[in-house]
């Protein structure tokens, strides 16, 4: 890793409280994120991905608590951070795009009010030039006619359009990191990868540090720079998108790869990662994933594997 | 919209219809007579005879289909006939006592919502913590007293029964206004007002309140919430801004079924503050078998109830562009 990193995670711990008991949901996450880079964050629902993203933004919903670690941002502490620290970061510094664009925006605002919102909040823009930025930058993320646009309500566009409202709104303050969950999950696959392009597009010509989440492996090799694979809350492997795609280590990383779609041709039977997720009290002790690995050892059922350079693994692939 | 406005008018014809129809039968159904006659029950044979005469006056010897046609037929015509009982006409009745009860219950219902919407905002925000248990449980034990008794302690305690004689108990207007300035008027109706408009509040803040304080706690769990906070915006700007709005929409629903209440008013209220509004009106009337004066107030009733639904229906989509999007359509 080069550069100064502008975000700093360490070994944070997220967790929630069920019947008397802590249960870790994120557990002793460590990563770096560094300007102009992208960083995809993978893995299966219930791998804490989308926890690690929200608590960036200081947004992990009660009865949710961050137990532990630490998260730097650009020389301050987030982890306790107050709520008025957080509003001069949100939207400002780090902004976040979210997965399903019709919930994630408000149903009975007009989009340019709410692009608008972000630049009155933390710019101190007037309204009328509020409202000239919001139709500039509803023309960056190619929506036409955005003079007309800007007084829609979220119905009346189409799921990309709304996607790229959210992504105009989420750049409206030139952000220093972008957090993308899993942006384009809720779209059709046309539109999946015009919305990986244009937010591409944006991280290379505002040199943004970027943190993509998804549970598909096969989009990262368009965006991302590094790839952190998560399990059960931890993150079992990092290294380049070059490395993970072509020699994942971790016997998950291979598994996921494997139940890719994208990797196989028309007809072909997909390599489901047999069994599921474990559950947030069912986790299983040593290594999170051997109930589901090929590869398990004696070993691995009493030991949690120690992240090593690149991957936390007894028996990695080489 | 215009349209769909038109269309939703012809559509009040036939629940306007049934509304009456079934009224006007189940009155006659019930058992009793327009009584004129005393409570002792002494009928003579000449009181019989002129009975009889009457009967055949009023046209209440018809067979009921005709009396209903011949009803609506002067009711189209906005004549709602006279009460059996003093021949005053209806129509003179109800604008008599409609401004009574809508004094009252407009009242208690602005004081209703204006207190219960921030105090189910307030337990939403603060869901679980001290103060939102401290509002439930003081709502609750308001919900609980039955308002007859709460109205009958206040006549008690605070109208010159055995406490204190802060208050008048009878009526919407001291007997010495006669002449009196405006200004005076308004303070002494005012006066009047305090006990029996709290009467009818403090019942309805609990239901409001926990309808408001759920539809803020679904409202405050929706993504868009979350989106506003990574914004950047303030807790009060997300919470003002982006979730009262949302939060409105049940609760106008919850208003267009309190309309029949706005209009028909309390019983036990009017009846316990010796208020003459359309609650006394339609108790009297019901007690004496006063047909014409019962289907008056019902069709009146329902009547403006379902233009207010109506009118519900339309703030409904100027709440909310989406129903505009879908009427425009369709």
């Amino acid at each position: 890793m080069s550069g100064e990193a502008l975000l700093r995670v360490r070994n944070l711990v997220i967790s929630f409280a069920i019947d008397g008991k802590d249960c870790p949901a994120v557990d002793g996450i460590t990563f770096d994120l560094e300007r102009g880079r992208t960083l995809a964050l993978v893995g299966e629902s219930g791998s804490g991905k989308t926890l690690t993203a929200v608590s960036i933004l200081g947004l992990v919903q009660p009865p949710g608590v961050i137990t532990g670690g630490s998260i730097d941002f650009d020389g301050t502490e987030l982890v306790g951070a107050t709520t008025n620290a957080f509003c001069a970061i949100r939207g400002r510094r780090v902004a976040m795009v979210f997965q399903e664009p019709m919930a994630a925006l408000n149903p009975v605002m007009r989009i340019g009010d709410q692009i608008a919102e972000p630049l009155r909040a933390h710019l101190g823009l007037s309204r009328v030039a509020a409202r000239d930025r919001a139709i500039d930058l509803l023309g960056k993320v190619g929506i036409g006619a955005p003079a007309q646009r800007v007084d829609n309500y979220p119905h009346q566009l189409s799921g990309g359009m709304r996607q790229r409202v959210m992504i105009a709104m989420a750049l409206s303050c030139d952000p220093e990191i972008l957090i993308a969950d899993e942006p384009t999950t809720a779209l059709d696959v046309t539109v999946q990868r015009q919305i990986l392009a244009l937010l591409r597009k944006m991280q290379r010509e505002r040199h943004m540090a970027m943190l993509f989440v998804t549970h598909d492996l096969s989009l990262v090799e368009n965006i991302a720079d590094e790839v952190a694979v998560m399990y059960a809350g931890r993150i079992v492997e990092r290294a380049s998108v070059q490395q993970i795609l072509t020699t994942p280590k971790h016997p998950y990383s291979r598994a996921l790869w494997h139940a890719s779609p994208a990797r196989h041709r028309a007809g072909e039977r997909l390599q489901a990662v047999p069994g599921n997720t474990p559950g947030l009290t069912q986790r299983p002790r040593g290594c999170p994933f051997h109930p589901r690995c090929p590869r398990a050892l004696e070993r691995c059922h009493q030991d949690v594997p120690a992240f090593d350079a690149s991957v936390a693994c007894f028996v990695p692939h080489s | 919209m215009r349209f769909l406005v038109g269309r939703r008018l012809l559509q009040l014809v036939p629940t306007f219809l049934g509304v009456t129809l079934l009224t006007f039968f189940l009155l006659r159904l019930a058992p009793g007579a327009p009584s004129l006659v005393g409570d002792d029950g002494i009928v003579t044979p000449a009181v019989q005879a002129s009975l009889e005469a009457w009967r055949e006056l009023k046209g209440l010897n018809q067979p009921l289909w005709a009396q209903y046609i011949n009803w609506l037929s002067r009711f189209v015509r906005f004549d709602f006939g006279s009460s059996l009982i003093d021949e005053r006409p209806v129509r003179t009745l109800i604008v008599e006592a409609l401004p009574r009860t809508l004094v009252l219950t407009v009242l208690a219902l602005i004081f209703t919502y204006t207190l219960s919407i921030p105090l189910g905002i307030h337990s939403a925000i603060h869901r679980g913590q001290r103060s939102d248990r401290i509002i439930s449980g003081v709502l609750f034990i308001l919900y609980s007293m039955p308002s007859f008794w709460v109205a009958l302690l206040l006549v008690v305690v605070l109208g010159g029964g055995a406490w204190f004689d802060l208050f008048p108990i009878v009526g919407l207007r001291s007997s010495n206004m006669e002449g009196a300035g405006f200004f005076v008027r308004s303070i002494d109706l005012i006066w009047h007002l305090v006990l029996p408009v709290f009467c009818l509040t403090y019942p309805s803040l609990a239901r409001t309140s926990r309808f408001q304080r759920s539809a803020m706690l679904d409202v405050i769990r929706q993504d868009y919430i979350r989106t506003a906070r990574a914004k950047g915006l303030t807790e009060r700007t997300v919470i003002l801004r982006h979730a009262l709005k949302n939060s409105l929409l049940p609760i106008l629903t919850l208003l267009s079924t309190d309309l029949p209440w706005i209009l028909g008013g309390s019983v036990i209220v009017e009846r316990i503050f010796a208020i003459r509004g359309m609650g006394m009106l339609t108790f009297e009337a019901i007690l004496r078998r006063d047909y014409p004066v019962i289907m008056g107030v019902t069709s009146l009733v329902a009547i403006l109830t379902m233009v207010g639904v109506l009118l519900g229906d339309l703030a409904y989509a100027w709440i909310d562009p989406r129903i505009r999007f879908e009427r425009t359509q369709g």
